[in-house]
């Protein structure tokens, strides 16, 4: 059960003074089955009162306003959580594929098996999924654990190839991809499936990796029997204590860090650093 | 009352205003330049010039015309595309400006200025350079006074009334102050004091019915400095600094009156020193360098009168209609 | 003896059709029902040509005071029709009662949607069709309007179906639009035709933009001594920006846009010459999305960033609230009745239409099956799209249709055709049958008021059955006559 010590720090030039900035940051881990939040502070530059509210989907949701001129701002997220591993049946628990069908399943999860913003599944994504071999025999555990290593091994991870706003079909056409990229195309293979999917935004330690840490995004998905098991198709091990939990939602559109508007020049550059390390128990 | 509408009020106003004295000054400049010490090559420094200086400015001129005479000066002030102040650009800016806020204005009003926008339709430039500068100026003229005639006649002496006002008669203070420093510097660098040219001065007037005035008050001395104190300090004239100083002064103290505006307000602290500025002027003999002196200051106590109202009381609300915005707008479901 | 009682023809009125609808004014040819003998014997006094003449004279007013709407890029007027339409008093009486009743359900469901969410958790709808409404706001989950209240200002579309039954047609709860119609209808009549007001006791309208105001005030925020309202347009290049700025005229309060407007210390501000003034309610005409570009869609340029949280601090009264769209949602149409019964526990005094929710296999089984005689309809923004009039369709166009609905149930509801009531418009110098619909507003302050009679549409083309402004429809004055 590891302590990790998170620290997230976004910093946003502009190319001039900038006014009237309106935000909302959703950079503050909770408590839940998998994790317990020692402690966690939020602070921006220049500062500013901070106003919290929980969003629809549960998140921890932070709204400042900064009224006059600045050209830098900095948003700055830290906690200590202490962090279990998931929980990881074996395959034969969890329910059968055609419990999918279940309308009280179906009613009780539509918001995660409708399309969504960066949610669709038509062309090139359909043309994905039919393309996978997936075993549809051994219940539904197994099948979404096929489907997260299939995901891991269509989309080549590559940092720059694509942005915030690039359409999944691209992504599948292209086959390349970050985190983001990865999650949004297994959450849709799932839904296409008629399984209820969502993402989670976080933190990733990497021990013994010489890096600081990283902010990452990965998967849930609602298995009959089982509720909401946690699934990385970037690294397809078990979302275990390394991963801090931040928002989750139906995509990324629900869970950015940082969103808001302002009045001003345009941005000339924003720099994300994260650093996660384990503090001693 | 809304800042955004105070603030496109007064723009309108103030464009409009521009327009006409532009087509005024360029009118009376043409014929100054066809007569006396002008038409014999000296029309570039002691009309063209001086014309560019109170239209605009003569650097961003010379950037795109090599030297200032009769062909150069009415295109860059008719239509001039480098020129963000043209008549053109002016009428436009206004016309879209009363656009915006059409709902506040009488109808006849808003057609009217519609109406003078329109008259650029049917002059294109290659118009100008057949039928010459007259017809255009004059038609310009025209449509502006019945705009003019129509606020007067048909608006109610509301708070949009008033920033009108003050946008005109800040406007044309300042095109007066800058008219005189610019021909005032042009006569006194050539031939000396007492040698006076008849067609300079009424390009200096700006028009027949400034000479008339001037005349009234003082027939006898027909002077650049007369002339120059009879523009700046006629408190009975018009278009002279000082009536027009006054009108900006009363403007914001009926705002005030009609809580339009908060209490002793930074443009009316401005206003009235300038005023000050004009009557200590005028109560001393006038002439010399104090006279360039005193238009320099009024000049910038006429910018920052403007700077003043735009953040005390436009509350500096950004830029106009951002790009997009009309888009936006139009596809908001009304279910 | 009553002139026009029995069978005595009009000019006015040669070759006009029943034709096997329910007509508002007859019972049959030449036989005006009892509610509009009067009117028939009035129109007896005038020759065609002037009812005609007085029919230009009222179109050029319009046109003149500039009360038009843009209809595809160009400003027409609405074109108006100058027979008014009537409904007597003890038929008012139960159409009121019911619109109140389902204004009043309906703004509790939704203040449950976004809190306590009881009806969902016993049953009433389902969270399935609830939580994917595309006027589903999940910002306002966990907020609470001032009062508890959503619902201020309703437009419940009505229908007369072939035996002359009343029925709801759809719920508009967001931005509403035709109650300036209705006041300015109303004048143009006491010019055009004063003589018939003479005949008739017709409940007034012209209060309507003080009713509204009325409740506008009455939603502010607690402790606001004299709240402050003002109406927040998209601007002129809006369609209804006619209506925008007479309500806010007639109601003597500020017309503003998004950058009139500033959020301080989560409190909404007025920019005015004069320095800031505190807003305390504001009657948006701009979509949910746009309010906020802070916290909804960030490349909005109408809204005003920090809206939300006002909202969630209890400081300022958005009337229509955000998020209303999950009760106007036609698929949730269909459990309304439900919604009635459940949150007011009374049966529903209004009928509905009808309606097949294709999201669900028997309902869409029938669908498919019967589609040439049913109207199918795209659920807004659950990625239908469109409208198909079974009847007048062409089997190619059915077919595609259906093909649609099969890829997507959940976009898309049915509804049986309703033969829609018809009454009197002219065309040239005769009158001719035209179908209407009936657009009451219902304005909700302290309790729900409705406004007497509302926007008579009218669908000007010959068995047209489409009404909207935006498509090309006229209006009618609407009277409800006092008992």
């Amino acid at each position: 059960m590891p302590r990790l010590h998170a620290k997230h720090r976004t910093e946003i030039r502009y190319a001039g003074p900038a006014g009237e900035s309106v935000n909302e940051i959703r950079l503050t881990p909770s408590d839940n089955g998998r994790q317990r939040v020692e402690w966690s502070h939020v602070r921006v530059e220049p500062a500013a009162e901070l106003l919290s509210h929980t969003d629809a989907f549960g998140n921890a949701v932070s709204w400042f306003q900064l009224v006059g001129a600045h050209e830098l701002l900095v948003v700055e997220s830290e906690a200590i959580v202490v962090t279990t591993p998931a929980p990881r049946p074996p395959a034969s628990e969890g329910g059968d594929l055609s419990e999918l069908d279940d309308p009280q399943y179906i009613d009780r999860w539509a918001e995660f098996l409708t399309p969504s913003a960066h949610v669709r599944w038509g062309g090139p994504v359909a043309e994905l999924g039919d393309a996978l071999e997936l075993n549809e025999d051994e219940g539904a555990l197994a099948w979404v654990r096929g489907l997260e290593a299939e995901v891991n091994r269509a989309i080549v991870y590559t940092t720059g190839a694509t942005r915030v706003d690039t359409p999944i079909e691209d992504v599948v056409r292209a086959g390349v991809g970050v985190c983001q990229d990865m999650a949004h195309l297994m959450i849709a293979l799932c839904r296409r499936r008629g399984m209820a999917a969502r993402y989670i935004s976080g933190w990733l330690h990497l021990p013994g990796i010489d890096r600081p840490g990283e902010s990452h995004a990965w998967v849930e998905a609602a298995v009959p029997g089982l509720g909401w098991i946690e699934l990385d198709p970037t690294h397809p091990e078990p979302a275990g204590e390394d991963y801090v939990r931040l928002a989750v939602g139906r995509d990324y559109t629900d869970v950015p860090p940082l969103r808001g508007s302002y009045i001003g020049p345009v941005t000339e550059g924003m720099d994300v650093v994260v650093y996660v390390r384990e503090l001693p128990a | 009352m809304l800042a955004r509408v105070a603030e496109t009020l007064y723009w309108t106003a103030r464009d409009l205003e521009r327009a006409e004295n532009l087509a005024r000054l360029l009118e009376a400049s043409q014929s100054a330049a066809l007569e006396g010490d002008a038409s014999n090559g000296a029309g570039g420094r002691l009309v063209w010039e001086p014309l560019v200086q109170v239209a605009g400015d003569m650097k961003s001129f010379l950037l795109t015309h090599r030297r200032a005479d009769e062909r150069s000066v009415p295109w860059f002030v008719t239509f001039g595309r480098d020129n963000p102040d043209s008549i053109a650009a002016c009428l436009n800016r206004s016309r879209e400006n009363a656009r915006s806020v059409r709902d506040r204005l009488p109808t006849e009003v808003w057609e009217g200025i519609n109406d003078a926008w329109l008259e650029l339709v049917d002059w294109p430039p290659a118009r100008i350079t057949r039928d010459g500068v007259y017809p255009f100026c004059r038609t310009i003229r025209r449509s502006s006074y019945l705009v003019l005639g129509l606020v007067e006649q048909s608006m109610r002496r509301d708070e949009g009334w008033q920033f009108m006002r003050l946008g005109r008669f800040l406007e044309r203070a300042e095109r007066s102050a800058r008219l005189v420093q610019g021909r005032y510097a042009a006569r006194s660098d050539a031939a000396g004091l007492d040698d006076v040219d008849p067609g300079t001065w009424r390009a200096m007037l700006g028009d027949a019915t400034a000479h008339e005035a001037y005349l009234q008050v003082d027939a006898a001395a027909l002077s650049p400095e007369s002339l120059s104190r009879f523009l700046m300090l006629d408190p009975r004239y018009p278009r002279s600094v000082a009536f027009c100083l006054g009108e900006v002064e009363n403007a914001i103290e009926d705002l005030v009156a009609m809580d339009a505006m908060p209490p002793n307000p930074a443009p009316m602290v401005l206003a009235r020193t300038a005023r000050d500025m004009v009557e200590t002027a005028a109560r001393k003999p006038w002439g010399g360098p104090e006279v360039g002196d005193l238009l320099e200051r009024l000049l910038a106590r006429c910018t920052s009168i403007d700077a003043a109202l735009a953040e005390s009381c436009f509350i500096a609300s950004y830029e106009r209609a951002p790009a997009g915005q009309r888009a936006q707008a139009s596809r908001q479901a009304q279910n | 003896m009553t002139f026009g009682e029995r069978g005595i023809p009009l000019p006015l009125f040669t070759d006009y059709e029943v034709d096997g609808f329910f007509d508002e004014m007859f019972e049959g040819p030449d036989q005006p029902r009892e509610t509009y003998r009067r009117l028939y014997s009035g129109l007896s006094r005038l020759r065609p040509s002037t009812f005609a003449a007085r029919s230009a004279l009222v179109d050029r007013a319009y046109l003149t005071q500039g009360i038009t709407f843009d209809h595809g890029g160009r400003e027409q007027p609405f074109p108006f029709d100058l027979l008014p339409r009537l409904i007597p008093a003890d038929e008012w009486t139960h159409l009121d009662a019911g619109l109140a009743q389902r204004v009043r359900a309906l703004d509790r469901f939704v203040a449950d949607f976004y809190g306590p969410r009881r009806a969902v958790a016993d049953g009433v709808v389902p969270n399935g069709l609830v939580s994917t409404c595309e006027g589903y706001l999940r910002a306002m989950v966990g907020v609470e309007p001032p009062l508890g209240r959503f619902v201020h200002v309703a437009g419940i579309d009505l229908v007369r179906d072939d035996d002359g039954v009343w029925r709801v047609l759809e719920d508009n709860l967001r931005c509403p639009s035709g109650l300036s119609y209705v006041v300015q209808n109303r004048a143009f009549m006491r010019r055009a035709f004063p003589e018939a007001f003479g005949d008739h006791h017709v409940e007034p309208v012209g209060h309507a933009p003080f009713l509204l105001l009325s409740a506008l005030m009455s939603a502010a925020p607690e402790g606001r001594e004299s709240p402050r309202v003002v109406v927040l347009t998209p601007g002129p290049a809006n369609a209804a920006y006619y209506e925008h700025a007479f309500l806010a005229q007639q109601m003597g309060v500020p017309l503003v846009e998004g950058r009139d407007l500033a959020v301080r210390d989560r409190r909404v501000y007025l920019r005015t010459t004069a320095g800031r003034e505190r807003v305390d309610v504001i009657y948006r005409r701009i979509d949910d999305g746009f309010l906020d570009p802070a916290s909804l869609r960030s490349d909005s340029l109408l809204g005003l960033s920090g809206l939300m949280q006002a909202c969630r601090d209890g400081n300022v009264a958005v009337c229509n609230a955000m998020g209303t769209g999950v009760a106007d949602d036609k698929a949730v149409y269909a459990y309304v009745p439900d919604i009635i019964r459940y949150f007011l526990e009374e049966e529903p005094i209004l009928e509905q239409v009808p309606t097949y929710l294709l999201g669900r296999d028997e309902d869409r089984a029938y669908v498919l099956a019967n589609m040439e005689r049913l109207v199918v309809k795209a659920v807004d923004g659950a990625g239908g799209y469109g409208l198909l009039i079974g009847p007048h369709a062409t089997p190619g166009e059915r077919q595609a249709f259906a093909k649609r609905v099969r890829e997507n149930p959940r976009g898309y509801i049915a509804q049986e055709t309703v033969r829609l009531s018809r009454a009197p418009v002219l065309v040239g110098e005769r009158f001719r049958a035209r179908h209407v619909d009936l657009r009451p507003f219902v304005v909700y302050g302290e309790r729900p008021v409705v406004v007497p009679g509302g926007l008579t549409r009218v669908a000007l083309r010959d068995g047209s059955l489409v009404v909207n402004s935006s498509q090309g429809g006229g209006s009618k004055d609407t009277w409800v006559l006092s008992a």
